[in-house]
C-alpha cells in the first residue's frame, strides 16, 4: 500500500513537472542588443489556438530604474490596434493577456520609447 | 612634466570610481516599500484570474501585497521586486530588489489602450516613498491627483475629459508639505 501510494505521489509530481513545462513556450524575438531612441522589434502573428501569444517583455534594461529609461511592450492585432501596452523605466517591462482572454490574432512589440540609448532583449511566452 | 600628467590622468581615474561606488552605494543601500515589513492580508493576494500568469513567469505569490487599488508590489525569480496591475490583464515593471526605488522618489508604469498618440484608456500606478504623500498626473490643461496609500500605493485613471486633452505629460511626486519632491517627463509615445 505504501509502494503504490509512493508511485502515485511520484507520477503525480511528474505530471505536474510536465503540465509546467508544456504550458509556455518562451521566444527572444529581438537583442540582447543596443537600442537607439525609437528602436522597435516585433515578433511574428500568433496563428491558432495552440500558439497564441500571452506574454511580451523587453528585460535587462542597462539603464533600468533611471528616471527616464522608458520601454513599451504591447500586443499589436491583426487590425492594427494596440492593446494590454505598458511603459515604464524600470530593468524588465512586462505585459499579459489574462487567461481566457487570448484566443485572437496577435503579436508581441517592444520599443525603446526614451530618448536614450541602452541595451536590452526583448522576449515572449506563447502556448 | 609626463609625470604630472600621469599623476592627473590617476586621480581623474580615482574620483572617477569613488564616484560610481559612492553612486552604487546610494542605489543599493536604499530602503524598500515599507509595505513588505507588513504581515500578508487576505486582500493581497492576486486575483485569480492572473495567478497563473504569475507563477508561469517566477513571481512569488505569497509575497504579494496589495497597495492600492489593482495595484500590488510582488517578488520575482532572480532577486527581482516588481510593481504589478491587473486592472487590465497582467502588466508590470520589476527592478533589483536591493534598489528597487533606485534613489526615485517613484516607481510607476502606464498601462494603455490604444494607439499611442490617441489612447482609449490609460492608467498611471505606481508605490512612492514614505515621504510622497500625493501624486499628481499632468496633462496639456488638466491635472488629476490621488493621495498615496498608507502602503504607498497609488492608481489614477485618466477619465475621458482628461484623454481629450492629450497623453499626460509629467507625473509630479508631492510631498507632505504640498511641495513638489520631483516632477517625472512622461514618454511622448
Amino acid at each position: 500500500m505504501a509502494r503504490i501510494a509512493a508511485l502515485v505521489a511520484v507520477l503525480s509530481v511528474a505530471a505536474a513537472t510536465f503540465a509546467a513545462a508544456s504550458y509556455a513556450v518562451d521566444a527572444v524575438y529581438a537583442g540582447p542588443k543596443t537600442w537607439l531612441s525609437g528602436w522597435n522589434a516585433e515578433s511574428a502573428y500568433d496563428s491558432a489556438a495552440s500558439n497564441r501569444w500571452w506574454w511580451d517583455e523587453m528585460d535587462r534594461k542597462s539603464c533600468g530604474g533611471a528616471s527616464d529609461c522608458f520601454a513599451r511592450v504591447t500586443f499589436i492585432k491583426s487590425d492594427g490596434t494596440w492593446t494590454y501596452s505598458y511603459s515604464d523605466t524600470q530593468v524588465a517591462t512586462a505585459t499579459s493577456v489574462p487567461p481566457g482572454a487570448e484566443n485572437y490574432t496577435k503579436k508581441p512589440y517592444c520599443k525603446n520609447n526614451s530618448s536614450r540609448t541602452y541595451t536590452a532583449r526583448c522576449w515572449g511566452s506563447h502556448y | 612634466m609626463r609625470r604630472l600628467a600621469v599623476l592627473g590622468a590617476a586621480l581623474g581615474l580615482c574620483s572617477f570610481a569613488v564616484l560610481e561606488i559612492v553612486n552604487a552605494i546610494g542605489a543599493s543601500g536604499e530602503q524598500p516599500p515599507s509595505v513588505l515589513q507588513r504581515p500578508a492580508q487576505p486582500s493581497d493576494a492576486l486575483p485569480m484570474t492572473v495567478r497563473e500568469r504569475a507563477l508561469a513567469e517566477g513571481f512569488d505569490l505569497s509575497s504579494a501585497r496589495r497597495i492600492s487599488s489593482g495595484t500590488y508590489v510582488i517578488r520575482r525569480n532572480g532577486g527581482f521586486l516588481c510593481l504589478v496591475s491587473v486592472a487590465r490583464g497582467m502588466s508590470g515593471g520589476c527592478n533589483p530588489a536591493g534598489s528597487f526605488f533606485h534613489g526615485e522618489q517613484l516607481v510607476y508604469g502606464i498601462s494603455e489602450e490604444g494607439m499611442p498618440n490617441a489612447p482609449s484608456y490609460l492608467r498611471v500606478a505606481g508605490v512612492a516613498r514614505g515621504e510622497v504623500a500625493k501624486v499628481r498626473l499632468r496633462f496639456d490643461g488638466l491635472t488629476l491627483e490621488t493621495a498615496t496609500s498608507s502602503d504607498g500605493g497609488f492608481a489614477i485613471e485618466a477619465t475621458a475629459d482628461a484623454l481629450a486633452h492629450g497623453r499626460p505629460t509629467a507625473l509630479d511626486a508631492i510631498g507632505k508639505n504640498g511641495r513638489v519632491l520631483r516632477t517625472y517627463s512622461l514618454p511622448e509615445d
